[in-house]
């Protein structure tokens, strides 16, 4: 007689949003795995349309308090494209700066509070905060930095409002720039040691075999624009996403799963993404720690996902300062533009990884159509699939561990499910027959 | 760039229904002239936004809407002190476990304050205000006897910061 049994996680904890994981057991072969998004869906892109254009970067935002950035990033050059605007390098760099806030505060949220405790069996960052008090301040400080950086590019941390279609409404000025340099002087140094650290954890052996995608560009580490691209070998321009990648509904999440058009397969978008496919573009310091610390590339392990994030921000803090100390106030601080009827999209790289926006404008300056891909829905049925292929590593009687090693997989991802529709149940059900 | 004081208030809070009155607080206090030197405001979205602020900080003051555990447009006040005979922390915490505070992340206020405690950057002395909350779903609007009690939070966390009472019992609860 095979037993056939049910796990469930009632509630993954420091994810952002709720859903739930369900997986069916025949023996200790796996007969299925649902990552169950229970989340109501926002209706976000229906709200947007009828709406004035120049309100988009500002209610999207409102989609996610972590990464409201990615978020309007996404939305402006999306419309920039729709209405043939062309932005300053001046703009572009604020952009870039802004990104390098985000991806600093998001990053060392999920490093010290969200993903580190599970490399030392303890459920919390509070546990972990008890444990190592300085490496935790020390990340509390880094992100706070990148909150910083928000309050005075955005206008305020939680969810900016400085961004416009064309550029920014106010550009910064020198003096409110320039009193961050000494803050990310020593932010620069504090994201190397908070990297070393996270280089010395404990990985598991589970090594894939990923199709990662994000966007690459030759000049830069892609965070605003760029080809995207694959390790299987893809690179298109962000207009044929559309043709390459596609999202289908599933019965057990409010979510879309996006999967490659050609043959329906999963893909991995996120830092360690970006770090294999744009390591040469990685700041020399980040490339020197990555070095010293033996990261070697391609990586297809998730859980060395930590130490990815800790070398992007080392990259944003190195940019962040070239930024800040030689920026000079520039005018015009936004490119006016005429309405009118067009269609445009953009991909950017969220914290999580690649996020992409479409959208149709009419000539009164009206959101006509939308449509917004979020890192996490790429993510979804690699998630599944990579537990497909985890469980047979971490199975055991006791249904409770074998949950709490899902949730360690899952949170490698550091899945935004309020992003995605929008706390995570597990259930494992076994099955007598 | 961190400003330091001694004085913290933190509205918590979204632009959604009930959920507004801790920004709404902290809004009002901002605009009114009789907020002595050497206090700082803030809004935040979420708990774990407290931590960035909190350097330096003697006495913290929280306003926050609570879902279900009290009646709504009630107001409530908790307060801890570090120098109070009866300091346990733990009591302080067990009183919110009653109440529905929103977080992120697994990160309630209640979780928050514990992280500040074993970061060793607990304020001195923190006092919270709940006032009870029934709306909070995207596009609500404050249930209207919410909007008339939060001049009174204003109004009495403006009064302990002119008069700075002497602080009673480590543990304690009062409402209105």
């Amino acid at each position: 007689m095979t037993e056939t049994r049910s796990i469930k996680v009632e509630a993954l904890t420091r994810v952002e949003g709720e859903g739930g994981l369900h997986v069916k057991l025949n023996g200790n072969v796996v007969e299925d795995v649902q990552l169950s998004i229970y989340e109501p869906p926002r209706f976000f892109e229906a709200f947007l349309c009828d709406r004035p254009l120049e309100e988009v970067p500002d209610i999207t935002a409102r989609i996610c308090g972590i990464c409201p950035v990615a978020y309007q990033m996404s939305a402006v050059h999306a419309l920039e494209a729709a209405l043939g605007v062309s932005i300053t390098p001046e703009i572009r760099r604020m952009r870039r700066l802004l990104y390098c806030g985000e991806w600093i505060e998001s990053h060392c949220l999920h490093m010290h509070l969200l993903h580190a405790p599970d490399f030392f069996g303890v459920d919390s960052g509070i546990e972990l905060a008890g444990r190592f008090p300085d490496e935790v301040n020390r990340g509390l400080r880094l992100k706070k930095h990148g909150n910083e950086l928000l309050e005075v590019l955005g206008g305020r941390a939680i969810h900016p409002i400085n961004v416009a279609v064309g550029g920014f409404y106010r550009a910064p000025k020198r003096d409110e720039l320039e009193r961050l340099i000494p803050d990310f002087e020593w932010g620069l140094d504090a994201a190397i040691e908070a990297t070393r650290w996270a280089a010395t954890l404990d990985f598991p052996d589970f090594d894939r075999e990923y199709d990662m995608v994000a966007l690459s560009h030759p000049n830069e580490y892609a965070m605003n624009e760029g080809q995207v691209a694959s390790t299987s070998g893809l690179s298109i321009d962000v207009s044929d996403y559309e043709r390459e990648f596609a999202e289908e509904h599933v019965s057990q999440s409010t979510a879309l799963h996006s999967v490659r058009t050609a043959g329906n397969s999963c893909y991995h978008v996120g830092p360690l993404a970006r770090l294999n496919l744009n390591f040469a573009q990685l700041s020399s310091v980040a490339q020197r720690v990555a070095d010293e610390i033996g990261f070697v590339l391609p990586c297809m392990n998730p859980f060395r996902a930590i130490v990815a994030r800790g070398l992007e921000v080392i990259h944003a803090y190195d940019e962040a300062l070239q930024i800040l100390r030689d920026y000079r106030p520039f005018k015009p601080p936004r490119i006016e533009y005429e309405h009118t009827a067009g269609s445009g999209c953009a991909a950017t790289e969220a914290p999580r990884g690649l996020i992409y926006h479409h959208y149709a404008v009419d000539k009164q300056g009206k959101v006509n159509a939308a449509k917004i891909v979020p890192p996490t829905s790429q993510n979804q049925r690699q998630i599944e699939d990579d537990l497909r292929g985890w469980l047979p590593e971490v199975l055991q009687d006791d249904d409770r561990r074998t949950a709490l090693d899902c949730e360690r997989l899952i949170r490698t991802y550091d899945p935004c499910i309020s992003c995605s529709t929008h706390f995570l149940k597990l259930t494992v059900e076994r099955i007598e027959s | 760039m961190s400003e330091t004081y001694h004085n913290l208030i933190v509205g918590f809070g979204s632009p959604h229904g009930d959920d507004q009155s801790g920004w709404l607080v902290a809004d009002r206090l901002a605009a009114d002239a009789r907020v002595p030197n050497g206090v700082a405001i803030r809004k935040a979205a979420v708990p774990l936004d407290l931590l960035d602020h909190l350097e330096g900080v003697v006495c913290l003051h929280v306003c926050d809407a609570v879902h279900d555990a009290m009646s709504t447009g009630a107001i409530r006040r908790w307060e801890w002190n570090a120098e109070s005979e009866n300091s346990s922390l733990t009591r302080f915490f067990a009183e919110f476990t009653r109440m529905r505070c929103g977080g992120s992340h697994g990160f309630g206020l209640m979780e928050v304050l514990d992280l500040a405690a074993k970061l060793r950057r607990l304020p001195q002395r923190i006092v919270i205000w709940a006032v009870g909350g029934n709306r909070f779903a995207a596009g609500d609007a404050m249930t209207e006897n919410i909007e008339r009690a939060l001049p009174k939070v204003a109004d009495a966390i403006l009064n302990e910061l002119n008069h700075a009472r002497a602080v009673p019992g480590a543990v304690s609860a009062s409402s209105s």
